[in-house]
Formats: C-alpha cells, sequence, structure tokens
C-alpha cells in the first residue's frame, strides 16, 4: 500500500514534469511559428502594397488609352450604334 | 497543525514528531510479534559487509531502521502532495480565471512601423500609397576590391557612375557613402545576390503617386516626413498618419478624360489657366477635378506656388453670365416672372455712374427664356430688381453663396461680396460680376438648381462631409422651368457647342472681365461653362472654366462649352449611356441627305436645327418637362 503510494506519487511528479516540458516545448514551437507568420504577413502585406502599385501605374487610363490608339481601337459613337430591329428607326424621319 | 499538536499533548505525548515515531515503532513490534518482520530490505554487498563489522547496523536495530525510513516516505508524500497541491491549485487558478491582461509573449514580436494610409479612388484604384524602399550604402573601409564593386554595381544599377563609385570607395577620408537611394525591391535583390562586402541596405518609406499628375492639386503632396502639405494629404492627415485608408469620390477613368479636355481646350485658346470640375449630382460626390497648371505629387517639391494654386477651391472669381440663372431661378420661385414674361432691353440702363449694357445686345424687347439665352445683362438686371437686394442675398445665401465651401482639401476659398448691397450692386451681381466665388460654389449651386435642394458637395466617398440634412431651396414647380431655360441655352443659345447626340444636355455660359488696375479689363476675361447631364434627372453637372483666352476663344460659348460637350461625349460612352435612338437615326439621314460627316462644324448647328423642329433633345421635349424626383428627399 505504501510502496504503492509512493510509485504513485513519483509516477505522478514524472507524469507532470514531462506534461509541463511538453507543454513548454509546445509553446516554444508555436511561439517560433507566430514569429515566422508575422514576418512572412508583413512581407505579404509589402508584396500587396507594392503590386497594388504596379497595378495602379499598369491600369493608369492614359496608359490603357495609349496601349488602345497603338492597337488602331476607338470609341464607338452614337452614329455607330445599329438598332436590332431596323424597322423602328425606319419611320423616323427628321 | 496547531490543534493536533494540542490534542496529542492532551493524550501524554511530547509532541507530534515523536509521537509518529512511536507510532511506527509500537506497530512494528507488533507486527514482529505477529508475522515476524514486514520489512526487508534489500542491502548492497557493502551494506551486508558492514553489518557483519558492526552489528549495531544490522537486525539488531532493524525495527529502528524501518520506523526511520517509514516516516521519511510519509515526509516524501507529504511533500509530494503538497507540491501537486500548488501545482494543481495553480492550474486550476490559470483554467478558471481569465487574465487580466495578455501575457507577454516569449519572444518579442516583430513589428510593423505604422504607416501612412492609402488614398484610393471611388472604384478603388489606388491614387497614394507609402512603399518601402531600400537605399544602399557602403564603408569604403569594409569594401574588399572596391574596383569590382565600381564594376559590378553600376552593371545592376543604371544611373550609378562606375568612375564616380571607384572614386568615392577608394576616398580613404570616408567611411559612409549613399551608393543609391530608393531602390526597388528588384534592384535591391540584384545587388544583395552580388554578395559584395562593405555594402548595407537601409529601408525607407516613400510616398507615391502611380497616376502622377493626374489628379496632384487634389490629392497635395507630402513632406519628406510624409506629413501632408496640400490637398486631400493635408486635410486628412491625421487619419492617413493613424495608418487609415481614404476613400475618395474621384473617379480616375473621369478624371483622365476630364482633364484631357480641359488641357486641350486650354491649348486651343491660348488660355493662360484652366480649371474644372464633376459633380455626381445625386450625391454631390467631386468625382474630377482639375485645376491647370498642376504638378507630380511624386516631386511636390519642385511644384512652383502657381502650379500648387487649387484654382477649384481655393480661387475666387466673377463668374459672369452663369449667374443669370440664379437671378432667373429666384424670379421664376418666387412667382416674379414667367419664362415668357416680357422685359424691356432696348436701352442699357444707367445708374449712378455705370452704364449697363448687353455684349450681344439684341435692343430689343426679351422674353424671360430669351434673357437667358442670349444672355442678356439689361435683362437680367431688370429681373433682379424685381426681388430686390434684400431678397437676392437671402437666395444666393441659401444657393451656399455667402460662405467658404471645404469640401474635403485643405485649400478653401474666400467669397467675396459687397458689404453694402444695395440696387447697383444688386444688378450686377445679377449677372455676376460684383461677387467673387470659387467654381465649387457655382457647381454646389447649380446642382440645386438641378434637383431643388443645396447639398454641400465633398471630395470623400458617399457625398456629403457634414452629413447635414440638405434644404430645399427651390420649389419642385419651379424646376422644370429651371431646366427648360437651361435646355434652351444648349439648343438655341451660346452653349450649342455643349450638345451630344442622342442626349439631353443643359447648361449656361459665362464670360467675365477680369478686374485690372483700372477696373474691369475688357482684353482680358474668364470664361465659362456649366453643364447638366441630362437636364431631367441629371446626374453630372460640370465646370469648365478658361482664364485669359485669346481672341476668338473670349467667350464661354466658344472655349468652354466644347470642353464640356466633348467630355461629355466620352461621359456617355464610358458610363454606357444609351442615347436616343430615333434622334441618332433622324441625324445619321440628315448627314447622309447633305452629304456630311459627324466631325463638320456645321453638323452641330444642324443637330440643333433638327432638335427645334422635331420639338424634344435626346428624346425630351422643349417644353416644360416634370421635375426631378431623383437625388435628395424632404
Amino acid at each position: 500500500m505504501k510502496n504503492g503510494l509512493m510509485l504513485l506519487a513519483v509516477g505522478l511528479s514524472v507524469a507532470a514534469f514531462a506534461g509541463m516540458m511538453r507543454v513548454k516545448t509546445d509553446v516554444q514551437t508555436m511561439d517560433r511559428e507566430r514569429y515566422k507568420l508575422v514576418l512572412e504577413r508583413a512581407d505579404l502585406r509589402e508584396s500587396k502594397r507594392v503590386l497594388e502599385a504596379e497595378w495602379a501605374l499598369v491600369a493608369s487610363p492614359d496608359r490603357l488609352e495609349a496601349l488602345a490608339a497603338g492597337r488602331g481601337y476607338i470609341p464607338g459613337t452614337a452614329l455607330a450604334i445599329v438598332p436590332l430591329d431596323p424597322s423602328a428607326t425606319v419611320a423616323v424621319s427628321p | 497543525m496547531l490543534p493536533a499538536v494540542c490534542v496529542l499533548r492532551a493524550l501524554g505525548h511530547s509532541g507530534g514528531m515523536s509521537f509518529l515515531r512511536h507510532f511506527w515503532k509500537d506497530q512494528r513490534r507488533r507486527g514482529d510479534r505477529e508475522a515476524g518482520p514486514v520489512f526487508q530490505p534489500r542491502r548492497s554487498p557493502v551494506q551486508q559487509r558492514r553489518i557483519k563489522v558492526n552489528p549495531s547496523r544490522g537486525l539488531v536495530d532493524s525495527s529502528e531502521a524501518v520506523v526511520g525510513e517509514h516516516f521519511r516516505v510519509v515526509v516524501t508524500m507529504f511533500a509530494l502532495t503538497l507540491c501537486f497541491a500548488i501545482v494543481g491549485g495553480k492550474l486550476a487558478f490559470v483554467a478558471l480565471m481569465p487574465p487580466v491582461e495578455p501575457q507577454p509573449s516569449i519572444r518579442e514580436m516583430p513589428k510593423e512601423a505604422l504607416r501612412r494610409g492609402n488614398i484610393y479612388d471611388r472604384n478603388g484604384v489606388l491614387l497614394a500609397a507609402t512603399l518601402k524602399v531600400y537605399s544602399l550604402y557602403a564603408d569604403p573601409k569594409r569594401v574588399l576590391d572596391a574596383a569590382e564593386a565600381a564594376n559590378k554595381i553600376p552593371a545592376v544599377l543604371p544611373g550609378v557612375s562606375p568612375v564616380h563609385l571607384l572614386a568615392q570607395l577608394t576616398d580613404p577620408t570616408r567611411r559612409f557613402i549613399w551608393v543609391k537611394r530608393r531602390m526597388t525591391p528588384d534592384e535591391a535583390a540584384k545587388v544583395h545576390a552580388l554578395g559584395l562586402p562593405g555594402f548595407e541596405f537601409r529601408d525607407e518609406f516613400v510616398r507615391i503617386y502611380p497616376h502622377r499628375g493626374m489628379a496632384g492639386n487634389l490629392l497635395g503632396g507630402v513632406d519628406v516626413d510624409n506629413n501632408g502639405l496640400a490637398g486631400v494629404e493635408r486635410a486628412f492627415d491625421s487619419t492617413l498618419k493613424a495608418g487609415e485608408d481614404v476613400h475618395l469620390a474621384l473617379d480616375v477613368r473621369l478624371q483622365e478624360l476630364f482633364r484631357k479636355r480641359v488641357e486641350d481646350a486650354v491649348e486651343k485658346s491660348g488660355a493662360k489657366a484652366g480649371m474644372g470640375l464633376v459633380m455626381y449630382a445625386p450625391t454631390r460626390e467631386i468625382v474630377a477635378m482639375v485645376s491647370l497648371p498642376d504638378f507630380d505629387p511624386n516631386h511636390f517639391g519642385k511644384a512652383t506656388p502657381d502650379e500648387r494654386f487649387n484654382r477649384v477651391t481655393l480661387g475666387s472669381y466673377e463668374m459672369g453670365s452663369t449667374f443669370k440663372l440664379f437671378t432667373l431661378a429666384q424670379a421664376l420661385d418666387e412667382g416674379k416672372v414667367t419664362p415668357n414674361t416680357l422685359i424691356d432691353c432696348r436701352v442699357p440702363i444707367q445708374i449712378g455712374k455705370y452704364t449697363i449694357k448687353d455684349y450681344h445686345a439684341k435692343k430689343s424687347i426679351l422674353t424671360a427664356q430669351e434673357v437667358l439665352r442670349y444672355s442678356s445683362n439689361i435683362g437680367a438686371a431688370h429681373i433682379a430688381d424685381m426681388s430686390g437686394p434684400e431678397a437676392q442675398k437671402e437666395f444666393l445665401a441659401k444657393l451656399g453663396m455667402l460662405a467658404p465651401l471645404p469640401v474635403g482639401v485643405a485649400e478653401v476659398g474666400n467669397v467675396r461680396y459687397p458689404d453694402n448691397w444695395g440696387r447697383i450692386q444688386s444688378f450686377t451681381i445679377a449677372f455676376g460680376h460684383g461677387i467673387a466665388v470659387t467654381p465649387v460654389h457655382l457647381v454646389a449651386a447649380v446642382a440645386a438648381l438641378a434637383d431643388g435642394y443645396f447639398g454641400t458637395p465633398s471630395v470623400l466617398k458617399g457625398g456629403v462631409l457634414d452629413k447635414i440634412k440638405p434644404v430645399r431651396v427651390v420649389a419642385a414647380s419651379t424646376l422644370a422651368q429651371i431646366h427648360d431655360l437651361m435646355r434652351d441655352v444648349v439648343v438655341n443659345g451660346s452653349g450649342r457647342q455643349a450638345e451630344v447626340l442622342g442626349f439631353d444636355v443643359g447648361g449656361k455660359t459665362g464670360t467675365a472681365e477680369k478686374i485690372g488696375a483700372r477696373g474691369y479689363d475688357h482684353s482680358k476675361n474668364m470664361v465659362s461653362f456649366v453643364g447638366l447631364l441630362p437636364v431631367k434627372n441629371p446626374k453630372y453637372v460640370t465646370l469648365v472654366m478658361l482664364d485669359e483666352p485669346k481672341k476668338g476663344f473670349e467667350t464661354g460659348g466658344k472655349s468652354a462649352a466644347p470642353a464640356v460637350g466633348l467630355f461629355y461625349k466620352d461621359l456617355v460612352q464610358l458610363e454606357g449611356l444609351a442615347p436616343d435612338m430615333e434622334e441618332v437615326a433622324a441625324f445619321k439621314k440628315m448627314l447622309e441627305r447633305n452629304h456630311l460627316r459627324e466631325d463638320n462644324p456645321w453638323s452641330i448647328y444642324m443637330l440643333s436645327q433638327m432638335r427645334i423642329q422635331r420639338g424634344e433633345a435626346g428624346g425630351v421635349p422643349l417644353s416644360a418637362s416634370p421635375a426631378s424626383t431623383e437625388g435628395f428627399n424632404d
């Protein structure tokens, strides 16, 4: 009985120690992960900012207009619109 | 523990520990008697030899040894139990009690520097951002091979002179040199890949404006410490410094189109400056704003004071004939006139030492509608006289003309009006002289005539800055008449160049002489055109103003109205607004019949003529149209 109690106490001590060590190492591991994630988040945010700025530059209206002009695209006017039902405008006269 | 000791003392024992010892000894003896030794400890050979040598350590005193061991076991168990109790108690405390504040991390986490917030347009397009850049510096003492570095670095960093770099690296007096400031991440990676010792990077933050000078005066700029110095950057400095983003009402597509049209108008007319703004009428959001000449905010320090001057919000000008809109609107709203009321405009008005005459004198009796169509100063003065100076002042105050109008940029212009607002002043103010307001004032007031309400304009997405409920300034029954008058100016009058095929456009031209050293200078004009698209249920209010256009472009109808018309043609294409196809088909036939092309200068007059004959413009009858129902509500 007494030996059993003593063994139980020692076993519990070892288990508690092992458990606490496990918790400690887990915390440290997670802390390292968190540290990495924080750095990664900062890098991603920086990349996002740069990409956003690059996109704004690349998709700026003046650049797109120049590209369209270079390919010979011209904006459509009202006169270029052809109604789907020509009969709707046949009877119209000035 | 104390009560137990007292109990033991009462039983005749000397103390707790001795009691336990005696108790175990008794137990041991009783055990010896009953079943022999209970506990036979294992002994090592050394211990057994000791017992042989010294029998007192052996079985002779075995009962004492057993009692001592049991005592130590009990003490150990007690200590362990105490430890478990402490650990258990702590665990229970941690589990059950919420922490008062977050516990500090084992390792200090890296912190991102608080950056100035971004500025976006209404569609989420980036207008201003703070980026991390890398600056390369070197310690010449730590550079092992200066010649190699001077060869390799310029190869990956265009713009760095190998000769200059070598001279700096071999200068024995230097311990620090900047090789290149504000490099891109790509450039920094290339330099890093070289692996040259003695070269280091320093992180820096720089404010960038991807669209360069497209909206320079609106955005403003910052200093080297990223403090806002002008425009939105200054007006929302505290917000941006706190890392929050600002979303503007600006639409970069409209801004680009509008800027181009104003720029072309300035160039064509030879004006020394040009300005304008586009307001989305239902919410009073300013979707485009141009003040020329302007600057690139990326190089704010290089901008001249003239370029930094925001003419739209800071400059106040006598607007000229566009003010006749307000004179007519007031008289119509008060029931003093109808569009068909006859006004005698045959002779100039002599009042005091002043003579009021017309620029394009008709010398006839005009209807109120014709007063606006032909922009008669005499007619406007007569109409203003019907209401009187007090009512005129009150009406203009309701339109927000007599107080500064902050719209969300740091530059807010004052208004100027006479302290003594008498009859003479009311005459001149009726046609836009003697009172100076900013272009923002004018557009806000015209927007009030568009839907009947006055609302504060704003450069912020979502509209009104102060969230004050818009105030009705013109009765709904008057609005249709005002709209007809504005449409008539474009179809029949001086604003014909602003017509857009298939759409209902209205507006008013303005030409004001500038004040020189000796009164008004007849050779220097400030010309303008303010237009609505469409007049029925207005969506966009647009103003273009040109400062001192050269001869041939000296009126608003000749220089500012075409710019608005061309912008509206761009706008309807961009927004995908459907034209009135009946009008389009009719006009197409007319062009074919006359063998004309659309870009023929006479086509605009033919369109006007066709609209008058058909009695409608852009599908809307030229007679009184129903009042607007969109926008603000009572």
